[in-house]
């Protein structure tokens, strides 16, 4: 019996110890990205910020390369108060919270002035609101430029040349949806293991922004790179809401406002990153491609139709397009 | 107590069997849409995951029940027969804290929450709280293994026997 109950200070030590996390006053911050990152340099700029703001009062704690989990798995973590902020590409967050699919759809923006006027205008801040139902809020969208296919054997030109292709996608509705409509053959596959893919003939190509395609190094195994720039989904920084809520306004404020300045500046770092991506792909012998993306652009149509009643983004679309 | 452990552990290796079955078939179908039919399948990479996930839980749940699982019996052999099976009440009840904390509660809160949170996967679309209930479900599993084996230790010590055999603590006495 005496080695039953000395347990018991075991058992309450776990049990206090799991508890201790919520009144810490430090963040914890996780994401899925290399350290060399632009979005990982704009963190520690926030978290630099909001440090020297608030007088060391609040303090962010970056944890960068999955050390605690994936993108999925940092949410359900968010969600549950385990971890504080965390950077998810829009697309994943459709799962999470509807709204985010009206980013997926194919060819929303009409350039990249449009586009930060809408992320940054009425609109962005409305889906970034509507995550508090789901327990996660908004703070700011960073710029994860667009996404354009790129390819192993056959260069893409048209629409027409990806028929038969298969096509690697996020695990995503819109992105399976949308290779689908324009002809290819969508297979969702896991980041980690497109090299491998492309090498050994798994998958015909993929899609993906310059620098991730030049920092994942497909570049070795994929010979084309056709810039149409189908999607630009961006990349979201979320708080928990019961982090946020757990703040005093004055920290609510300081973060917020060192969260929209790191995006000011995550978008000047990324515009290098993608030059440099493409210099340094255009340099390893890949061949890019830029094609009339006005064949793309009509074969989506059909996509437009389906979301123009849709009681979730329907509405959201409209007002997407209609901005100037 | 003696029968219901009977009946659990036979419907824990059906339902295993059959998840096993269902998994083998899915990612068979998953080579042939990409390779044979030039046109993936969307939903067979996800089914297979979460088929993974329900396989391991459940068949860990079940390997307790047999007592199938790694364990380094180097000092507990050198143990008389009545210190060895008290060894082994606490390794089970360390198992049952662990099973009933994590698994049962923590598990159902997390079913909860995924499930009050609305989350769906991205290709079925199934609300992913169903595909976490296995979590809660096989620490309840575990919990009555542990305690079932906690309940048989405790009778062995009284009567001096033992059903854990020495030269092959895998297999049970019956």
């Amino acid at each position: 019996m005496k080695a039953l109950l000395s347990l018991f200070p075991v058992y309450l030590l776990l049990v206090i110890s799991g508890c201790s996390g919520a009144s810490n006053p430090t963040i914890k911050l996780g994401h899925a990205l290399d350290t060399s990152h632009p979005v990982h340099k704009s963190m520690v700029y926030m978290s630099e910020l909001v440090e020297q703001r608030s007088n060391g009062e609040l303090k962010i704690e970056i944890y960068p390369s999955q050390q605690l989990g994936t993108e999925r798995e940092l949410v359900e973590l968010l969600q549950i108060g385990s971890v504080g902020i965390t950077k998810v590409a829009s697309t994943t967050l459709e799962n999470f919270a509807p709204s985010y699919q009206v980013f997926g759809i194919p060819f929303i923006f009409r350039d990249d002035e449009h586009r930060f006027n809408v992320l940054e205008g009425a609109i962005g801040q409305q889906v970034l609101e509507d995550g508090e139902d789901y327990w996660f809020r908004g703070l700011c969208y960073y710029d994860a430029g667009s996404r354009s296919f790129y390819t192993k054997e056959k260069p893409v030109m048209t629409p027409d040349d990806l028929d038969g292709l298969k096509i690697r996608v996020m695990e995503s509705r819109s992105a399976m949806e949308m290779v689908s409509t324009l002809g290819g053959s969508p297979t969702p596959l896991a980041w980690g293991e497109l090299y491998t893919a492309l090498q050994q003939g798994v998958v015909d190509g993929a899609e993906n922004n310059a620098p991730s395609f030049y920092l994942s190094r497909h570049y070795e195994v994929s010979k084309y790179y056709t810039i149409n720039q189908h999607t630009a989904v961006p990349d979201v920084l979320i708080i928990s809401t019961h982090i946020w809520n757990s703040l005093s306004e004055e920290h609510k404020q300081i973060l917020q406002q060192a969260a929209l300045e790191s995006a000011e500046y995550q978008k000047t770092l990324w515009a290098e990153a993608s030059a440099e991506a493409l210099a340094a792909v255009k340099e390893a012998g890949v061949e890019v491609i830029y094609p009339d993306k006005t064949p793309f652009q009509e074969k989506v149509a059909p996509i437009y139709q389906k979301y123009e009643n849709d009681p979730v983004i329907g509405d959201l679309m409209k007002q997407i397009l209609e901005l100037e | 107590m003696g029968t219901l452990k009977t009946a659990i552990d036979a419907v824990l290796k059906q339902l295993i069997i059959v998840v096993m079955g269902v998994l083998l078939l899915d990612v068979i179908w998953q080579v042939a849409t990409r390779f044979v039919l030039n046109n993936p399948s969307s939903f067979t990479d996800e089914l297979a995951r979460y088929l993974l996930v329900w396989l391991s839980l459940l068949a860990g749940a079940y390997a307790l029940g047999q007592r199938l699982h790694l364990s380094i019996d180097l000092f507990a052999n050198r143990f008389s027969r009545k210190t060895e099976l008290w060894l082994d009440n606490l390794v089970q009840l360390l198992m049952f804290i662990f099973s009933f904390s994590v698994l049962i509660i923590g598990g159902s809160r997390l079913v909860w929450i995924t499930l009050y949170l609305d989350q769906t996967s991205a290709a079925l679309k199934v609300p992913l709280g169903y595909v976490y209930t296995v979590v809660p479900l096989s620490g309840l599993i575990m919990c009555f293994y542990c305690l079932f084996f906690m309940v048989q230790n405790v009778r062995d010590i009284r009567k001096g026997t033992s059903h854990i055999d020495k030269q092959n603590p895998g297999d049970i006495i019956t």
